[in-house]
């Protein structure tokens, strides 16, 4: 485990990421166990037609009575991603910083490693914890689902996973970008959750109003076209990649010109 | 010289905003020799080394380390030397063992035997996490860490600073094997006593700037010494002012306050002529080197 960076990464985060799988775990269980009260629910259609517009809106409400609906409106569109998002923005705003801060970063950055190197491996060291959750979900839902009567395409259900994944790793590269570039964590993981914030509600109020910048904020390309129900749409899932690889690329470049803290 | 200086400076300058961290730096640290970086806190000792190991960018200037170009090759800087930080901080989660591996693990291998020794000669105990150890303890392992993979260069900030004395005088004979073998010691402090024991040369460093170089004899030689004397009687001052070596003269009744630079002999010899109740010589510090190099030693003219 100690023999690589990613591997001390993940050695230092192993306690962590065990809870926040167990959490999830946890977490998809009792939305599968509720799943099916919920559906066998008498006149569930006209309880939902009481909601407010808005909130069917956002948060996808059409169809309880399907598993892919009602994990859409009760998980997708918010639950899960504000799992990826925490994990990811908490990971990514500390990758470099938090060495920094706690005056590491000496002996990490004089062994002989490049700096783009340390970067490299901590995203990597990142991108496997968001999977192992995305993992973890996926498995809870593909198992679980069924004893439930909740029926969900595994092809959709693994491009929905990953819709998420990626979504939490755009946001937690950007977090990195800007722990990179200042050396500080809590300006990394503030600034970046603000963001992710700002873009959550310019979705949604995009969503309501159907404003043309609904597909601007990233959120439209994780949870709002519905790639549970619908599949996963490979050009909706590549701008996240996208933004993901910039902001990783931008967390190298910012790192690689720095003066280190002391 | 065929060898390449193991460090070489040129007007090497660093500026935080505007303030001045290090101003024009020309330094030569030769192959297999201990180099004391010697300067009160705040002096530019450590933005010195942070700029050699590419930590930190110069505002302008160059630095060769082993005849490398830290800006354009770090990794190979860091391959060939070793550091302990000034401000040392290890993986607190982790247990020396741990911390040794991963370290030895991107240096590309480890002699479990010469570590074993080492840790026997220290007295380290590598099966402790981080976070229980004392200071002088991880300071122990940090030097662990700069020697392990015998470095051609190492390069340390303030290294025996909080060892206890048994240790410090091992770490002392650390250096010696080492620079036996060729190895170069480039070596930072603040208190003279610590460079003065094993170093060779000795740079000055003052607000950012070199004051000199010297080696350690000439710099010993030129330090300033408090005495204290307190004689049975009063005894005349005007006999010892004009000693020489003798730099200020206080007197307070039997009791004779003296700067001396350099050889104590004319002053002792002077004193025996007289019964002297009891003597008291205080080492100089840092401080009174740089009025002695400034020919300044506040309360006399300057020379």
């Amino acid at each position: 485990m100690l023999r690589s960076l990613f591997g001390k990464t993940l050695h230092e985060r192993g306690k962590s990421l065990f809870w926040w799988c167990l959490g999830v775990g946890l977490t998809v269980i009792m939305f599968i166990a509720v799943y099916p009260s919920v559906a066998h629910m008498p006149n569930i259609d006209k309880f939902l037609e009481a909601y407010p517009e808005a909130m069917r809106k956002i948060f996808g409400i059409q169809d309880f009575g399907s598993g892919p609906g009602y994990l859409n409106s009760e998980m997708m569109s918010m639950v899960a991603p504000i799992i990826f998002l925490v994990f990811a923005i908490g990971f990514g705003g500390g990758a470099t910083s938090t060495e920094e801060e706690r005056k590491t970063i000496d002996l990490l950055a004089t062994l002989p490693i490049s700096r783009v190197r340390i970067v490299v491996e901590k995203a990597l060291a990142m991108l496997a914890g968001a999977l192992m959750i995305g993992i973890v979900m996926f498995a809870c839902v593909w198992l679980g689902g069924p004893l439930a009567g909740l029926h969900v395409s595994t092809a959709n259900l693994a491009g929905a996973m990953l819709s998420q994944v990626l979504l939490g790793l755009a946001f937690g590269y950007l977090a990195m970008a800007l722990g990179c570039l200042t050396g500080k964590r809590a300006f990394g993981v503030g600034a970046a959750s603000g963001v992710a914030v700002a873009c959550f509600v310019l979705y949604s109020l995009g969503t309501l109003t159907d404003a043309f910048y609904r597909k601007s904020t990233l959120f439209y390309q994780a949870v709002g076209y519905q790639p549970l129900s619908h599949g996963l749409d490979l050009s909706q899932a590549a701008i996240l990649a996208g933004f993901a690889a910039l902001a990783f690329v931008a967390a190298v470049v910012a790192f690689k010109r720095r003066d280190l803290a002391t | 010289m065929s060898e390449p200086a193991a460090i070489r400076t040129e007007n090497l300058t660093k500026f935080y905003g505007k303030n001045r961290g290090l101003l024009d730096l020309n330094l030569e640290v030769r192959p297999g020799e201990v180099f004391g970086f010697l300067g009160p806190n705040g002096a530019g000792k450590t933005t010195t080394i942070r700029l050699l190991l590419d930590l930190i960018r110069p505002t302008r200037g160059e630095a060769r380390v082993l005849g490398i170009n830290p800006r354009t090759s770090p990794e190979e800087v860091h391959r060939r030397t070793g550091y302990l930080p000034g401000e040392l901080a290890l993986y607190e989660q982790l247990t020396g063992k741990e911390v040794l591996t991963f370290c030895a693990s991107m240096r590309g291998g480890i002699d479990w035997a010469y570590v074993r020794q080492l840790c026997e000669r220290l007295d380290i105990d590598l099966s402790r996490h981080m976070s229980e150890l004392s200071r002088g303890n991880k300071q122990k392992i940090g030097v662990l860490l700069a020697f392990f993979h015998r470095p051609e260069l190492l390069i340390l900030d303030e290294p025996t600073s909080s060892l206890d004395p048994l240790v410090q005088q091992e770490v002392h004979h650390l250096f010696r094997e080492a620079t036996e073998e060729g190895r170069t010691i480039f070596l930072s402090s603040h208190v003279l006593s610590e460079v003065e024991r094993v170093a060779d040369r000795v740079g000055i460093i003052r607000d950012g700037t070199l004051v000199a170089v010297e080696s350690m004899k000439t710099l010993k030689d030129r330090a300033l010494r408090r005495v204290e004397v307190t004689f049975a009687q009063a005894v005349p001052t005007d006999s010892f002012a004009g000693l020489p070596g003798v730099r200020s003269v206080q007197d307070n009744g039997t009791v004779l306050r003296l700067a001396v630079e350099g050889s104590m002999d004319a002053l002792v010899k002077a004193l025996g002529r007289h019964e002297v109740e009891s003597l008291t010589s205080h080492e100089a510090d840092l401080e009174e080197i740089f009025l002695s190099y400034y020919g300044v030693t506040g309360d006399e003219d300057a020379t």
